[in-house]
């Protein structure tokens, strides 16, 4: 936990995802990115799926999701 | 470490939620927040507040698809941005939650404003959510006022009175200062979760992670209600 100057204290623990307050542009956490992939890859309609390859998604790094 | 000052037992603990509509993580955020409280055997003493967080006040007013959307915000491929779609898609569906692709984008100025309204009646997270739910599964056009009008009626709220305030410029105000009070709080990533006003949680955090900052706020409980 870190404290800013609101005396919050913030959780440590990184992500699944967030979107920025400041552009609204979404990430996902790096953490989740394979299992998301996996994810995809179960579901029924990703035949169209351009790169739809799971290795190419674990290559990425916190892609923007928006 | 955190200093481990619970509430009495019993009392009610506030959790704030800074949210939008367009944010899939608000939407997965929320279901894994719920599902950390409705594993505690005190669920009812928690209550989500609902907050206002306009992630782009300059939104176009008239709906368009996501995909148009993020290419004309952010740049990128059709390709690119609606392969990360379908990535919290996958996320989504082994959650068990619908999660459609063909989803609109639009300012959701007005939805806010609605959403304080539905807070002044104590109902303002409900109603959201009810938004939510289906935008995200494709049941709902959130920037159709009937559409709007008919979820607040269902949840019990005033459909003529979510009509009068569409149709004029009520609580703007206060929806902005929701967004900036956020930005004071130290919101780096939305949804941002507030427990008890000690504890917050930027992004969508794991319900592993929300349990424990239950548990920080309000104190541990056995977990009976886990099947």
């Amino acid at each position: 936990m870190s404290k800013p100057k609101s005396g919050l204290q913030f959780v440590a623990a990184p992500a699944s995802g967030w979107c920025e307050p400041g552009t609204g542009v979404c990430h996902i956490g790096t953490t989740d990115e394979a299992a998301s992939a996996e994810a995809i890859d179960e579901t029924d309609d990703v035949s169209d799926r351009p790169g739809t390859r799971s290795d190419e998604h674990r290559r990425r790094r916190s892609p923007s999701t928006r | 470490m955190v200093e481990q000052v619970t509430h009495p037992e019993g009392s009610t603990v506030v959790i704030e939620v800074w949210s939008d509509l367009g944010c899939p993580w608000c939407y997965l955020g929320k279901h894994w927040l719920q599902t950390a409280i409705a594993q505690r055997q005190d669920a009812d003493r928690f209550k989500i507040v609902m907050r206002s967080f306009e992630l782009n006040p300059a939104a176009p007013k008239e709906p368009e698809t996501i995909e148009r959307a993020l290419i004309r915000a952010h740049g990128g491929t059709a390709a690119h941005v609606m392969q990360a779609e379908r990535q919290i898609q996958g996320i989504a569906r082994k959650e068990g939650l619908e999660f459609t692709l063909d989803r609109l984008s639009a300012n959701t100025f007005d939805l806010h404003r609605i959403v304080q309204y539905a807070n002044d009646e104590g109902r303002g997270f409900e109603f959201f959510s009810r938004v939510q739910d289906g935008f995200f599964a494709g049941t709902l056009n959130p920037y159709d006022p009937d559409a709007l009008a008919d979820v607040a009626e269902s949840g019990g709220l005033d459909g003529q009175r979510v009509r009068a305030i569409l149709a004029r410029n009520e609580y703007a105000d206060r929806l902005r200062a929701d967004r900036r009070e956020g930005l004071e709080l130290g919101a780096t990533g939305v949804p941002f979760v507030v427990l008890d006003r000690r504890v917050a949680a930027p992004g969508a955090q794991k319900v592993s992670v929300y349990g424990r900052l239950l548990e920080q706020v309000a104190g541990l409980v056995p977990s009976e209600r886990v099947s």
